[in-house]
């Protein structure tokens, strides 16, 4: 392995670990209490300020982490030490691992065009010699969504011992509960999602991907993974809110029953890592979902090819500064609510320019449709950066909207009882998974 | 007794229902719709940001005490002992002592109200007979680091007050009119 994968990893997983745990799960957390407050008739977290602004409540993940790290470290007297320390850990590492296999973004190729050479992607330059392109994954496994699988599972354990060594009753209740419960949707989640596999006929979620571009389903819809297997698609969502133990599947948790279940007695930092893995657990299920069903950073109708996201990235990147005017014109409503001048402020720094270069973007992208040339005036290597940009830009906002919808299913639907959630997972996904699977078959061989 | 079992025969779910999904989508419906309701204007939203925003209290709110003035700014109370007799709390504590007013007879010279005790019934204010104690001042009362801060004096009580425009009540019939005009 020379210097220069070595620090192209590295940077990777910085990347990786700014966007998922940074910037994402705070996002979450937040999203978890605004969103049901709003949606609740309610007005939600709204009161931490750095003077006057509140960012709609976005401080108060900020100031949630602080308060975690400061609270007391509590581990009952005949608690388990090492056990009670380690769990933490075991439920949150493995999540994060997960999101190694996972692609933001087609490989990058400063100069020459990006090739696939046996499952590899390489950039071939003008006179014909390959190199390896920059990928936006950390590792490129051919077993792809597999890895996944194993890591998730392994954070069973995290919370199956948290449970036992907490030395609890109810803690204990919890970490079974939720031990069959994963084990159980793991199998059902293993099973729907081979009919992705049959259709796209790779593992590599990278390739999954590929698949998706254009428009192949029915000559005129994107093929992607929700259009082709809306049964698998259905069946994927509710087991991964199952395996990522959210309401309705809340049962190891289970306040009215159980008090807390497994992390009943964790406090302080160890808890924030539970908290933590739970909301990547839903992150890791949005990205995994926009990856085998959304078309990953697909547009839709665009196709998989350099030179179409050459002609159509400015148009991406006008709906992401879109976005930031949007963002502006918010916060700049909120401020005025609340007579808040620095809110405004900031609104009209972030909204204005933003609202400037979407306009801008957008003419330029309208003025070259007929030209059929590159609308911009830049050179193939930033180019192909902000291409780059453009995708993860698009990955990460199907990633949100599927967190959103995550949590709106989790404000819409009650507990299950946990008799009902065997009986759901057993008796009647498993059965459903396994004729998706023979119809998918079927289909494709006729 | 036995405790009895209650076998609650819900409605069958019919073949829609038990796919769960349509119903589920109904049901997402109902939260979108509010989502998209209260995200455009908050007028659903009754929540009041408290210290900011305060809810008008009804007109016979029942707040901290006051005690109220004549013109001549002494005070209204004759010291008849109606009030703290009413207490059902027993929160009132009064002294007596001798008006310089002989139309007055009594006035209070230790008029003392804890506010912990205080129920906040308003017996006091119905048994009083000369208008002169009343809990209409709207003030919440505060909380306290010591006990004794909550014991209300007679010039706290005082400056919380106003002029009454009720007629003084126990005025003897022999002499003429005081100087205020009753």
């Amino acid at each position: 392995m020379d210097l220069e994968v070595l620090v192209a990893s590295i940077a990777k997983v910085l990347g990786m670990v700014v966007i998922v745990l940074v910037i994402f799960s705070p996002i979450t957390a937040w999203l978890e209490r605004k969103q049901a407050a709003v949606l609740q008739d309610r007005v939600g977290p709204n009161r931490a300020n750095v003077a006057g602004v509140t960012l709609f409540g976005l401080l108060h993940p900020l100031a949630d982490a602080v308060k975690f790290l400061w609270k007391e470290d509590f581990i009952p007297a005949r608690a388990n030490r090492m056990m009670h320390n380690l769990a933490p850990l075991m439920a949150l590492v493995p999540v994060m691992v997960c999101f190694a296999v996972v692609p933001f973004g087609e490989a990058v190729c400063l100069d020459g065009a990006h090739a696939m050479q046996d499952g590899v992607a390489m950039c071939v330059g003008a006179g014909g010699e390959a190199t390896r392109a920059f990928t936006l994954q950390v590792a490129n496994l051919d077993i792809g969504i597999l890895f996944v699988f194993a890591f998730a599972s392994l954070a069973t354990y995290g919370v199956a011992v948290a449970g036992w060594a907490s030395n609890n009753k109810f803690a204990l209740l919890g970490g079974l509960r939720a031990a069959a419960q994963m084990f159980s949707y793991e199998i059902v989640m293993g099973l729907n999602i081979v009919g992705v596999f049959m259709v796209y006929g790779s593992l590599d979620l990278a390739e999954i991907v590929r698949g998706q571009a254009g428009h192949g389903a029915l000559g005129f819809l994107p093929p992607w993974g929700v259009l082709l297997q809306p049964v698998g698609c259905i069946l994927f969502l509710t087991s991964a809110i199952a395996e990522s133990k959210r309401v309705p599947f809340d049962n190891p948790e289970g306040e009215s029953e159980i008090i807390a279940g497994y992390h009943l007695e964790y406090s302080s930092a160890k808890f924030m890592m539970f908290f933590m893995g739970e909301y990547m657990e839903a992150i890791l299920a949005a990205a995994i979902g926009t990856m085998l069903f959304f078309g990953g950073w697909h547009v839709p109708f665009l196709a998989d090819d350099d030179a179409s996201w050459a002609a159509n990235y400015p148009a991406v990147l006008a709906l992401v500064a879109a976005g930031g005017a949007a963002l502006g014109a918010l916060l700049l409503r909120s401020g005025a609510r609340r007579k808040a001048t620095a809110e405004m402020a900031l609104g009209v720094l972030v909204g204005a320019p933003a609202a400037a270069v979407a306009a801008w973007l957008a003419w330029l992208w309208v003025r070259s449709l007929g030209e059929h040339g590159v609308p911009l005036g830049f050179s193939p290597a930033t180019a192909a950066v902000l291409v780059a940009a453009a995708q993860v830009g698009v990955t990460l906002l199907k990633m949100f909207l599927l967190v959103v919808f995550q949590m709106f299913v989790r404000w819409t639907l009650p507990r299950f009882r946990y008799d009902q959630v065997m009986k759901l997972g057993w008796k009647m996904m498993l059965p459903v998974s396994l004729a998706n699977i023979a119809v998918t078959a079927l289909v494709m061989l006729w | 007794m036995a405790i009895g079992t209650k076998r609650v025969s819900g409605k069958p779910l019919n073949f829609g229902e038990r796919l769960f999904v349509p119903e589920i989508a109904k049901g997402m419906a109902v939260v979108l719709s509010h989502f998209a309701r209260n995200f455009v204007r908050e007028k659903d939203v009754v929540t009041l940001s408290y210290p900011e925003e305060k809810a008008p209290y009804p007109e016979r709110f029942r707040g901290a005490h006051r005690l109220m003035r004549r013109d001549d700014g002494s005070v209204r109370c004759v010291a008849c002992m109606c009030c703290s007799t009413a207490c059902p709390a027993r929160c009132i504590h009064i002294v007596a002592e001798e008006a310089p007013d002989p139309r007055i007879e009594k006035r209070p010279a230790v008029f003392k109200i804890d506010e912990l005790r205080c129920v906040y019934c308003g017996l006091c204010v119905e048994a009083c007979p000369c208008d002169a104690i009343r809990m209409d001042s709207g003030i919440h009362v505060h909380p306290v680091t010591d006990r004794r801060e909550a014991y209300w004096d007679k010039e706290h009580l005082m400056s919380l007050g106003g002029p009454s425009i009720a007629v003084q009540g126990g005025r003897a019939r022999h002499l003429p009119p005081n100087e205020s005009g009753h």
